[in-house]
């Protein structure tokens, strides 16, 4: 997509709406052992952020993540979901046993949600990074087409 | 060599069809996840996970593994995609030089 088609509304309306997105994904993020939501769905609410700024902004918008970035970020989600697996196995445990996670806290079940957490981010980089990466792969074709 | 693994696969798949009558109803009571898990999920996944939401501790701590596997397909189904969409530009691309290049040699044959 070389041009951009946001006029002056979608330009002064997609600035109000992308940070309540982002914080919103967030919350979703580390919320998601509370209520419902996790690392899926943070994810699709974090690339619409980029997604929108790529639609309304053109190629070189400031909010943006190259399409060779996002297919080496989205491996390294899953890097961190394998890592916080192989962790334990390190320290005496099973794979994905989180009690075994070389972390001091209170409760044993504070680790738990701790390795959650964990795997929720790399959940979220790679269902970011992919639906940013599949509209990424998508516009180049468009531009190939002009 | 195609023909015996297609009447494999449909083999597979009729026992698979007869084998759902035996399945337990969905909700059932007396079947046996429901019976052994369920309640031991629901019961104990406060003080087990630390995370006060069945599903994701559930999701995310018993059945660790399986998201594992769900987020790899993600990656693996993301990277397709965008590898699909990167050969049909590329042979939509040589197409058009083909053509092209056909083209320009009709033109030299009609000069010449």
């Amino acid at each position: 997509m070389g041009k951009p088609f946001g006029g002056v509304v979608l330009n002064s309306a997609f600035r109000v709406i992308v940070p309540f997105t982002i914080v919103y994904g967030i919350y979703v993020l580390t919320h998601g052992e509370f209520s419902p939501g996790g690392g899926f769905q943070a994810g699709a609410l974090l690339a619409i952020g980029v997604v929108l700024a790529r639609l309304v902004q053109g190629q070189d918008t400031k909010f943006n993540i190259k399409g060779t970035h996002a297919v080496m970020l989205a491996g390294v989600g899953a890097f961190i979901y394998a890592l916080t697996g192989f962790l334990p196995m390190f320290f005496g445990g099973n794979f994905l046993e989180y009690a075994y996670l070389p972390v001091h806290m209170h409760e044993a079940a504070e680790v738990h949600a701790l390795g959650i957490l964990m795997i929720e981010i790399g959940v979220t980089l790679t269902v970011m990074m992919t639906i940013i990466d599949i509209m990424d792969a998508l516009v180049r074709e468009s531009d190939s087409d002009e | 060599m195609k023909k015996m693994s297609a009447i494999i696969i449909a083999v597979a798949l009729g026992i698979l069809c007869l084998s759902i009558g035996s399945l337990p109803k969905i909700g059932d009571e007396n079947s046996a996840p429901n019976k052994s898990v369920t309640p031991y999920y629901i019961e104990h996944s406060r003080e087990d996970t630390g995370s006060p939401n069945i599903v994701t501790g559930t999701l995310a701590d018993y059945r660790g593994f399986d998201t594992l596997e769900e987020t790899t397909v993600m990656f693996l189904a993301g990277m397709t995609a965008v590898l699909v969409i990167a050969a049909g530009k590329r042979s939509k691309n040589k197409t058009a030089a083909d053509k092209e290049k056909a083209e320009n040699g009709k033109e030299d044959k009609n000069n010449g």
